[in-house]
Protein backbone atom coordinates (compact mmCIF):
# COMPACT_ATOMS: atom_id res chain seq x y z
CA UNK A 1 0.00 0.00 0.00
CA UNK A 2 1.26 3.06 -0.61
CA UNK A 3 0.45 6.57 0.84
CA UNK A 4 -1.38 9.47 -1.36
CA UNK A 5 0.31 12.26 -2.42
CA UNK A 6 -0.80 15.09 0.27
CA UNK A 7 -3.51 17.10 -2.38
CA UNK A 8 -3.02 19.95 -0.23
CA UNK A 9 -0.41 21.91 2.09
CA UNK A 10 -1.44 20.84 5.59
CA UNK A 11 -2.63 23.58 8.25
CA UNK A 12 -0.96 24.51 11.05
CA UNK A 13 -4.25 24.19 13.73
CA UNK A 14 -2.51 24.71 17.13
CA UNK A 15 -0.27 27.78 14.99
CA UNK A 16 -3.38 28.86 13.51
CA UNK A 17 -5.12 28.82 17.07
CA UNK A 18 -2.49 30.56 19.22
CA UNK A 19 -2.36 33.52 16.50
CA UNK A 20 -5.66 34.23 17.12
CA UNK A 21 -5.28 34.00 20.90
CA UNK A 22 -2.63 36.40 21.11
CA UNK A 23 -4.14 38.70 18.52
CA UNK A 24 -6.94 38.81 20.57
CA UNK A 25 -5.05 39.38 23.70
CA UNK A 26 -2.63 41.71 22.09
CA UNK A 27 -5.77 43.94 20.81
CA UNK A 28 -7.31 44.04 24.74
CA UNK A 29 -4.39 45.24 25.96
CA UNK A 30 -3.46 47.57 23.35
CA UNK A 31 -7.26 49.21 24.06
CA UNK A 32 -6.03 49.28 27.54
CA UNK A 33 -3.40 51.05 26.70
CA UNK A 34 -5.12 53.89 24.90
CA UNK A 35 -7.19 54.67 27.98
CA UNK A 36 -10.48 52.53 27.44
CA UNK A 37 -12.18 51.21 29.72
CA UNK A 38 -12.08 46.83 29.70
CA UNK A 39 -15.00 45.54 31.79
CA UNK A 40 -13.17 42.78 33.39
CA UNK A 41 -16.66 41.28 35.12
CA UNK A 42 -18.18 40.53 31.46
CA UNK A 43 -14.64 39.56 30.11
CA UNK A 44 -14.34 36.67 32.72
CA UNK A 45 -17.26 34.96 31.18
CA UNK A 46 -16.90 35.87 27.53
CA UNK A 47 -13.23 34.88 27.76
CA UNK A 48 -13.71 30.94 28.52
CA UNK A 49 -16.77 31.31 25.83
CA UNK A 50 -14.14 32.16 23.29
CA UNK A 51 -11.55 29.43 24.71
CA UNK A 52 -14.51 26.95 24.07
CA UNK A 53 -14.99 27.97 20.61
CA UNK A 54 -11.28 27.88 19.66
CA UNK A 55 -11.43 24.62 20.92
CA UNK A 56 -14.05 23.61 18.75
CA UNK A 57 -12.56 24.85 16.00
CA UNK A 58 -9.23 23.26 16.61
CA UNK A 59 -10.91 20.00 16.74
CA UNK A 60 -13.10 20.39 13.59
CA UNK A 61 -9.78 21.64 11.39
CA UNK A 62 -8.33 18.81 12.94
CA UNK A 63 -9.77 15.87 11.63
CA UNK A 64 -8.36 13.65 9.17
CA UNK A 65 -9.44 13.99 5.58
CA UNK A 66 -10.39 10.85 4.46
CA UNK B 1 4.64 -28.86 18.35
CA UNK B 2 5.22 -25.45 17.66
CA UNK B 3 3.14 -22.85 19.62
CA UNK B 4 1.74 -19.72 18.01
CA UNK B 5 1.65 -17.03 20.05
CA UNK B 6 -0.23 -13.87 18.38
CA UNK B 7 0.11 -10.36 19.71
CA UNK B 8 -2.54 -7.92 19.98
CA UNK B 9 -2.62 -4.51 19.12
CA UNK B 10 -3.14 -3.39 22.83
CA UNK B 11 0.08 -5.88 23.90
CA UNK B 12 -1.84 -8.93 25.05
CA UNK B 13 -0.69 -12.55 24.10
CA UNK B 14 -2.92 -15.30 23.12
CA UNK B 15 -2.23 -18.71 21.53
CA UNK B 16 -4.26 -20.81 19.57
CA UNK B 17 -7.44 -20.67 21.85
CA UNK B 18 -7.86 -16.95 22.26
CA UNK B 19 -7.18 -17.08 26.10
CA UNK B 20 -5.81 -14.47 27.77
CA UNK B 21 -2.25 -15.02 29.09
CA UNK B 22 -1.14 -12.84 31.63
CA UNK B 23 -1.87 -9.40 31.72
CA UNK B 24 1.62 -7.24 30.14
CA UNK B 25 3.36 -4.58 32.62
CA UNK B 26 1.68 -1.26 32.06
CA UNK B 27 3.48 1.15 30.07
CA UNK B 28 5.64 3.84 31.09
CA UNK B 29 4.44 7.54 31.38
CA UNK B 30 6.16 9.55 28.50
CA UNK B 31 5.70 12.03 26.24
CA UNK B 32 4.78 11.36 22.29
CA UNK B 33 6.85 13.35 20.06
CA UNK B 34 5.84 11.87 17.01
CA UNK B 35 1.68 13.38 17.24
CA UNK B 36 2.40 16.51 19.74
CA UNK B 37 0.88 19.41 19.65
CA UNK B 38 2.27 21.11 22.01
CA UNK B 39 4.35 19.04 24.32
CA UNK B 40 3.36 15.62 24.08
CA UNK B 41 1.72 14.74 26.47
CA UNK B 42 -1.76 14.73 25.32
CA UNK B 43 -0.95 12.44 22.70
CA UNK B 44 1.53 10.46 24.95
CA UNK B 45 -1.47 9.72 27.46
CA UNK B 46 -4.19 8.77 24.58
CA UNK B 47 -1.04 6.78 23.33
CA UNK B 48 -0.97 4.75 26.63
CA UNK B 49 -5.11 4.32 26.95
CA UNK B 50 -5.24 3.34 23.00
CA UNK B 51 -8.06 6.47 23.01
CA UNK B 52 -7.87 9.45 20.47
CA UNK B 53 -5.40 12.52 21.24
CA UNK B 54 -8.59 14.87 20.87
CA UNK B 55 -10.04 13.49 23.51
CA UNK B 56 -7.65 14.30 26.14
CA UNK B 57 -6.79 17.50 25.15
CA UNK B 58 -10.79 18.59 25.32
CA UNK B 59 -10.33 16.97 29.02
CA UNK B 60 -6.76 19.27 29.57
CA UNK B 61 -8.57 21.97 28.49
CA UNK B 62 -11.57 21.65 30.92
CA UNK B 63 -9.32 21.10 33.12
CA UNK B 64 -7.41 24.53 32.58
CA UNK B 65 -10.83 25.98 33.10
CA UNK B 66 -10.83 24.86 36.79
CA UNK B 67 -8.68 27.41 38.54
CA UNK B 68 -5.90 26.76 35.45
CA UNK B 69 -5.37 23.32 37.13
CA UNK B 70 -4.95 21.82 33.35
CA UNK B 71 -2.01 24.07 32.81
CA UNK B 72 -0.31 23.22 36.08
CA UNK B 73 -0.69 19.29 35.15
CA UNK B 74 0.07 19.62 31.95
CA UNK B 75 3.18 21.37 32.95
CA UNK B 76 4.07 18.48 35.17
CA UNK B 77 3.61 16.04 32.90
CA UNK B 78 5.66 17.83 30.08
CA UNK B 79 8.37 18.71 33.34
CA UNK B 80 8.65 15.51 34.47
CA UNK B 81 7.79 12.32 31.49
CA UNK B 82 10.41 11.23 28.94
CA UNK B 83 9.63 11.39 25.23
CA UNK B 84 8.92 8.41 23.54
CA UNK B 85 12.30 8.72 21.73
CA UNK B 86 14.54 8.29 25.10
CA UNK B 87 15.11 11.38 25.28
CA UNK B 88 15.47 12.75 29.13
CA UNK B 89 12.96 14.21 31.32
CA UNK B 90 13.53 18.10 30.52
CA UNK B 91 13.55 18.95 34.13
CA UNK B 92 16.66 16.46 34.34
CA UNK B 93 18.32 18.32 31.68
CA UNK B 94 17.56 22.03 33.59
CA UNK B 95 18.14 20.43 37.02
CA UNK B 96 20.18 17.77 36.91
CA UNK B 97 20.00 17.16 40.70
CA UNK B 98 16.92 15.98 39.85
CA UNK B 99 17.23 12.66 38.77
CA UNK B 100 17.34 11.37 42.31
CA UNK B 101 14.20 12.57 42.69
CA UNK B 102 11.84 9.66 43.96
CA UNK B 103 8.04 9.66 42.32
CA UNK B 104 6.63 10.05 45.58
CA UNK B 105 8.88 13.64 45.57
CA UNK B 106 7.55 14.68 41.83
CA UNK B 107 3.98 14.11 42.55
CA UNK B 108 4.23 15.86 46.09
CA UNK B 109 5.44 18.91 44.10
CA UNK B 110 2.71 18.82 41.47
CA UNK B 111 -0.11 18.60 44.53
CA UNK B 112 1.85 21.75 45.85
CA UNK B 113 1.35 23.34 42.42
CA UNK B 114 -1.83 22.62 42.16
CA UNK B 115 -3.17 23.69 45.33
CA UNK B 116 -1.13 27.09 44.90
CA UNK B 117 -3.02 27.08 41.35
CA UNK B 118 -6.56 26.52 42.97
CA UNK B 119 -5.71 29.27 45.91
CA UNK B 120 -4.87 31.52 42.95
CA UNK B 121 -7.43 31.01 40.23
CA UNK B 122 -9.86 29.77 42.07
CA UNK B 123 -11.72 33.31 42.49
CA UNK B 124 -10.42 34.17 38.89
CA UNK B 125 -12.44 32.17 36.42
CA UNK B 126 -16.08 31.54 36.99
CA UNK B 127 -15.98 27.84 36.90
CA UNK B 128 -14.18 26.77 40.23
CA UNK B 129 -13.31 22.93 40.33
CA UNK B 130 -16.62 21.82 38.31
CA UNK B 131 -14.78 20.91 34.98
CA UNK B 132 -12.52 19.22 36.99
CA UNK B 133 -14.94 17.18 38.38
CA UNK B 134 -16.76 16.40 35.04
CA UNK B 135 -13.26 15.31 33.76
CA UNK B 136 -13.10 12.87 36.48
CA UNK B 137 -16.09 11.05 36.01
CA UNK B 138 -15.75 10.94 32.31
CA UNK B 139 -12.49 9.37 33.13
CA UNK B 140 -13.67 7.07 35.50
CA UNK B 141 -16.77 6.19 32.92
CA UNK B 142 -13.92 5.42 30.09
CA UNK B 143 -11.94 3.79 32.24
CA UNK B 144 -14.39 0.90 33.26
CA UNK B 145 -15.30 1.24 29.07
CA UNK B 146 -11.77 0.35 28.67
CA UNK B 147 -11.29 -2.84 31.20
CA UNK B 148 -14.64 -4.24 29.86
CA UNK B 149 -12.90 -3.66 26.43
CA UNK B 150 -10.14 -5.30 27.77
CA UNK B 151 -12.15 -8.64 29.11
CA UNK B 152 -13.81 -9.23 25.41
CA UNK B 153 -10.54 -8.44 23.33
CA UNK B 154 -9.01 -12.09 22.90
CA UNK B 155 -12.11 -12.70 20.79
CA UNK B 156 -11.49 -9.56 18.76
CA UNK B 157 -8.22 -10.73 18.08
CA UNK B 158 -7.90 -11.88 14.81
CA UNK B 159 -5.30 -14.97 14.37
CA UNK B 160 -3.08 -16.67 12.01
CA UNK B 161 -4.62 -19.24 9.71
CA UNK B 162 -4.48 -22.33 11.53
CA UNK B 163 -4.52 -24.97 9.16
CA UNK B 164 -2.97 -26.08 6.44
CA UNK B 165 -0.18 -24.42 7.13
CA UNK B 166 1.89 -23.50 4.51
CA UNK B 167 4.91 -25.73 4.35
CA UNK B 168 7.55 -22.66 4.19
CA UNK B 169 6.29 -21.62 7.39
CA UNK B 170 6.34 -24.78 8.78
CA UNK B 171 9.63 -24.77 8.05
CA UNK B 172 10.65 -21.27 9.08
CA UNK B 173 8.67 -22.34 12.54
CA UNK B 174 10.64 -25.93 12.90
CA UNK B 175 13.83 -23.90 12.44
CA UNK B 176 13.19 -21.02 15.31
CA UNK B 177 11.64 -23.99 17.50
CA UNK B 178 14.98 -26.09 16.94
CA UNK B 179 17.02 -22.84 17.87
CA UNK B 180 15.29 -21.89 20.56
CA UNK B 181 15.43 -25.86 21.75
CA UNK B 182 19.52 -25.95 21.02
CA UNK B 183 19.91 -22.74 23.48
CA UNK B 184 18.19 -24.15 26.08
CA UNK B 185 19.63 -27.51 25.93
CA UNK B 186 16.53 -29.39 25.33
CA UNK B 187 16.56 -33.08 22.21
CA UNK B 188 14.41 -31.66 18.84
CA UNK B 189 12.89 -34.01 17.13
CA UNK B 190 13.98 -34.94 13.96
CA UNK B 191 13.54 -32.81 10.87
CA UNK B 192 10.89 -33.09 8.76
CA UNK B 193 13.28 -33.04 5.89
CA UNK B 194 12.75 -30.08 4.22
CA UNK B 195 13.92 -28.89 1.15
CA UNK B 196 15.76 -25.81 1.00
CA UNK B 197 15.31 -24.28 -2.27
CA UNK B 198 14.61 -20.69 -2.90
CA UNK B 199 11.17 -21.22 -3.15
CA UNK B 200 10.95 -22.43 0.35
CA UNK B 201 11.83 -19.41 1.82
CA UNK B 202 9.46 -17.51 3.81
CA UNK B 203 8.70 -14.04 2.67
CA UNK B 204 7.87 -11.25 4.99
CA UNK B 205 3.98 -10.99 4.44
CA UNK B 206 3.69 -15.12 5.00
CA UNK B 207 5.74 -14.70 8.57
CA UNK B 208 3.78 -12.15 9.38
CA UNK B 209 0.67 -11.62 7.66
CA UNK B 210 -1.10 -9.80 10.05
CA UNK B 211 1.99 -7.16 9.82
CA UNK B 212 2.14 -6.94 13.47
CA UNK B 213 5.80 -6.67 13.36
CA UNK B 214 5.84 -4.09 10.53
CA UNK B 215 8.51 -1.52 10.88
CA UNK B 216 7.71 1.81 12.43
CA UNK B 217 7.67 5.45 10.80
CA UNK B 218 11.20 6.25 10.13
CA UNK B 219 12.76 8.59 12.72
CA UNK B 220 13.69 11.92 10.99
CA UNK B 221 17.24 11.60 10.11
CA UNK B 222 19.60 14.34 10.51
CA UNK B 223 19.76 15.94 7.06
CA UNK B 224 15.36 16.28 7.51
CA UNK B 225 16.62 18.19 10.79
CA UNK B 226 18.96 20.77 8.76
CA UNK B 227 16.28 21.13 6.69
CA UNK B 228 14.05 23.16 9.61
CA UNK B 229 17.15 25.47 10.11
CA UNK B 230 15.71 28.17 7.81
CA UNK B 231 12.50 28.73 10.50
CA UNK B 232 15.20 29.69 13.15
CA UNK B 233 16.12 32.19 10.49
CA UNK B 234 12.29 33.71 9.97
CA UNK B 235 12.31 33.49 13.70
CA UNK B 236 14.91 36.06 14.29
CA UNK B 237 13.50 37.57 11.57
CA UNK B 238 9.88 38.08 13.17
CA UNK B 239 11.94 38.97 16.27
CA UNK B 240 13.57 41.45 14.99
CA UNK B 241 9.90 42.94 13.71
CA UNK B 242 8.55 42.49 17.09
CA UNK B 243 11.10 44.67 18.51
CA UNK B 244 10.92 47.71 16.06
CA UNK B 245 6.88 46.95 16.50
CA UNK B 246 7.78 47.56 20.49
CA UNK B 247 9.43 50.33 20.11
CA UNK B 248 6.94 52.10 18.18
CA UNK B 249 4.30 51.20 20.31
CA UNK B 250 6.23 52.65 23.16
CA UNK B 251 6.36 55.78 22.08
CA UNK B 252 3.08 56.30 20.88
CA UNK B 253 1.32 59.30 22.17
CA UNK B 254 -1.55 59.25 24.55
CA UNK B 255 -0.86 55.41 26.22
CA UNK B 256 -1.03 54.84 29.37
CA UNK B 257 1.35 53.29 30.52
CA UNK B 258 3.27 52.81 27.44
CA UNK B 259 4.87 49.65 28.40
CA UNK B 260 1.80 47.73 27.58
CA UNK B 261 0.78 49.43 24.26
CA UNK B 262 4.98 48.21 23.66
CA UNK B 263 3.89 44.43 24.47
CA UNK B 264 0.75 44.66 22.84
CA UNK B 265 2.36 45.54 19.82
CA UNK B 266 5.18 42.72 19.92
CA UNK B 267 2.37 40.91 20.69
CA UNK B 268 0.47 41.54 17.76
CA UNK B 269 3.77 40.96 15.31
CA UNK B 270 3.99 37.44 17.13
CA UNK B 271 0.44 36.60 16.46
CA UNK B 272 0.68 37.88 12.64
CA UNK B 273 3.62 35.67 12.54
CA UNK B 274 1.31 32.45 13.50
CA UNK B 275 -1.26 33.01 11.20
CA UNK B 276 0.73 33.20 8.57
CA UNK B 277 3.16 30.45 9.75
CA UNK B 278 -0.28 27.89 10.09
CA UNK B 279 -0.19 27.71 6.34
CA UNK B 280 3.75 28.48 5.57
CA UNK B 281 5.26 26.71 8.76
CA UNK B 282 5.69 27.56 12.10
CA UNK B 283 8.66 30.37 13.05
CA UNK B 284 10.53 28.39 16.31
CA UNK B 285 9.19 29.76 20.05
CA UNK B 286 7.05 31.98 18.71
CA UNK B 287 3.99 30.37 20.94
CA UNK B 288 5.99 30.39 24.34
CA UNK B 289 7.44 33.31 23.51
CA UNK B 290 3.58 35.04 23.49
CA UNK B 291 2.59 32.96 26.09
CA UNK B 292 4.95 35.36 28.00
CA UNK B 293 3.94 38.25 26.36
CA UNK B 294 0.10 37.67 26.56
CA UNK B 295 0.76 37.33 30.81
CA UNK B 296 2.80 40.80 31.09
CA UNK B 297 0.33 42.42 28.47
CA UNK B 298 -2.48 42.01 30.91
CA UNK B 299 -0.90 41.82 34.33
CA UNK B 300 -2.09 44.20 37.34
CA UNK B 301 1.66 45.33 37.80
CA UNK B 302 2.38 48.54 39.71
CA UNK B 303 -0.20 50.41 38.26
CA UNK B 304 -2.87 48.09 39.26
CA UNK B 305 -5.03 49.43 36.63
CA UNK B 306 -6.44 45.68 35.80
CA UNK B 307 -9.52 44.15 38.00
CA UNK B 308 -11.16 41.10 37.51
CA UNK B 309 -14.56 43.11 38.76
CA UNK B 310 -16.42 46.10 39.85
CA UNK B 311 -15.10 47.96 42.97
CA UNK B 312 -16.83 47.17 46.20
CA UNK B 313 -17.47 49.11 49.51
CA UNK B 314 -18.82 47.14 52.79
CA UNK B 315 -18.82 49.02 55.85
CA UNK B 316 -19.55 48.04 59.33
CA UNK B 317 -21.32 49.87 61.91
CA UNK B 318 -21.44 47.82 64.64
CA UNK B 319 -18.75 45.56 66.02
CA UNK B 320 -21.30 42.48 66.36
CA UNK B 321 -20.99 42.67 62.49
CA UNK B 322 -17.79 42.71 62.24
CA UNK B 323 -16.45 39.01 60.23
CA UNK B 324 -13.80 37.54 61.40
CA UNK B 325 -11.50 37.29 58.39
CA UNK B 326 -12.04 39.80 55.82
CA UNK B 327 -10.36 38.60 52.67
CA UNK B 328 -10.18 41.12 49.26
CA UNK B 329 -9.26 39.36 45.67
CA UNK B 330 -8.83 40.62 42.84
CA UNK B 331 -10.84 43.59 43.26
CA UNK B 332 -11.01 47.70 43.81
CA UNK B 333 -12.11 47.52 47.61
CA UNK B 334 -13.35 50.11 49.86
CA UNK B 335 -13.19 48.99 54.03
CA UNK B 336 -14.99 51.14 55.64
CA UNK B 337 -14.96 51.15 59.16
CA UNK B 338 -15.84 55.18 59.58
CA UNK B 339 -19.07 54.99 61.65
CA UNK B 340 -18.11 52.05 63.68
CA UNK B 341 -18.90 51.91 67.32
CA UNK B 342 -17.09 49.67 69.98
CA UNK B 343 -17.46 48.63 73.47
CA UNK B 344 -14.38 46.45 73.80
CA UNK B 345 -11.17 45.81 72.33
CA UNK B 346 -11.63 43.83 68.66
CA UNK B 347 -9.43 42.20 66.17
CA UNK B 348 -9.77 42.22 62.13
CA UNK B 349 -7.87 40.34 59.84
CA UNK B 350 -7.60 41.63 56.42
CA UNK B 351 -6.25 39.18 53.50
CA UNK B 352 -5.38 41.49 50.46
CA UNK B 353 -4.34 39.95 47.46
CA UNK B 354 -3.81 41.34 43.64
CA UNK B 355 -6.75 44.05 44.53
CA UNK B 356 -6.68 48.02 45.37
CA UNK B 357 -7.96 48.26 49.05
CA UNK B 358 -8.57 51.50 50.74
CA UNK B 359 -10.01 51.59 54.43
CA UNK B 360 -11.41 54.03 56.51
CA UNK B 361 -10.73 54.08 59.71
CA UNK B 362 -12.87 54.90 62.78
CA UNK B 363 -12.96 58.70 63.82
CA UNK B 364 -12.25 59.03 67.97
CA UNK B 365 -11.55 54.92 68.20
CA UNK B 366 -7.83 53.79 68.70
CA UNK B 367 -6.67 51.80 65.77
CA UNK B 368 -3.46 49.79 65.47
CA UNK B 369 -2.06 48.95 62.54
CA UNK B 370 0.23 45.73 62.06
CA UNK B 371 0.88 44.52 58.65
CA UNK B 372 2.56 42.55 56.30
CA UNK B 373 3.49 43.34 52.58
CA UNK B 374 4.73 40.97 49.14
CA UNK B 375 5.02 43.32 45.98
CA UNK B 376 2.52 45.84 47.72
CA UNK B 377 2.47 49.47 48.17
CA UNK B 378 0.81 50.77 51.55
CA UNK B 379 -0.04 54.14 52.57
CA UNK B 380 -0.55 55.00 55.81
CA UNK B 381 -2.67 58.75 56.43
CA UNK B 382 -0.51 60.00 53.36
CA UNK B 383 2.73 58.68 54.12
CA UNK B 384 4.10 56.07 51.80
CA UNK B 385 5.76 53.15 53.55
CA UNK B 386 8.32 50.59 52.17
CA UNK B 387 8.73 48.28 54.85
CA UNK B 388 7.60 44.76 54.84
CA UNK B 389 5.98 44.96 58.11
CA UNK B 390 5.26 46.77 60.87
CA UNK B 391 3.16 48.29 63.20
CA UNK B 392 0.81 51.97 63.39
CA UNK B 393 -1.31 53.43 65.57
CA UNK B 394 -3.89 56.27 65.44
CA UNK B 395 -6.56 57.48 67.63
CA UNK B 396 -6.74 58.35 71.09
CA UNK B 397 -4.15 57.44 73.79
CA UNK B 398 -6.78 56.72 76.40
CA UNK B 399 -8.27 53.74 77.71
CA UNK B 400 -10.87 53.62 75.23
CA UNK B 401 -11.47 50.32 72.74
CA UNK B 402 -9.03 49.62 70.61
CA UNK B 403 -9.24 48.42 67.09
CA UNK B 404 -6.80 45.86 65.57
CA UNK B 405 -6.14 45.36 62.04
CA UNK B 406 -4.30 42.60 60.85
CA UNK B 407 -3.44 43.41 57.06
CA UNK B 408 -1.32 41.14 54.68
CA UNK B 409 -1.34 42.30 51.48
CA UNK B 410 0.47 40.90 48.38
CA UNK B 411 0.16 42.94 45.03
CA UNK B 412 -1.70 45.19 46.40
CA UNK B 413 -2.24 49.25 46.43
CA UNK B 414 -3.91 49.54 50.02
CA UNK B 415 -4.55 53.20 51.26
CA UNK B 416 -5.04 53.52 54.98
CA UNK B 417 -6.38 57.11 56.39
Amino acid sequence: MTARPEQRRHLDVSSLLWGIVFALIAGIAGWMALGHHVDWSALRFTAPLVLIALGILGLVLSRPNH
Amino acid sequence: MVRHLVGGHDGHMTNDTGILSAPPAPQPWVRSSRDARLGGVCAGIARRHHVDPVIIRVLVVLLGLSAALGVVLYAAAWAFWPDDQGGRPPIERWFPASTTWSVQRKRTLTIIASLICISTFGSALPFSLGPALVVLVAWRIARRQTGRASVVQPAAVPTIPQAPLSPEFGAAAYAWQQRIDTLEGRATPAPVAPTWTTSSWVTPAMADPLGIYAPTAPVPSQATRRSSRPRFVITLLVLLIAAGAAGLGYLTPNTEPAWRMAVAAALAVIAVALLIGARTGRPRMLIFLGIILSVVAVSPTAPLDVRFSGPVSQAYTTQASLPADYTVGFTDTTLDLSGLALTTDATLPVDCAASSLVILLPAGVRTTLTHEQVASTLTLAGQDTTAHSGTWTSGPTDNSPTLTLQLEAAGCEVTVR
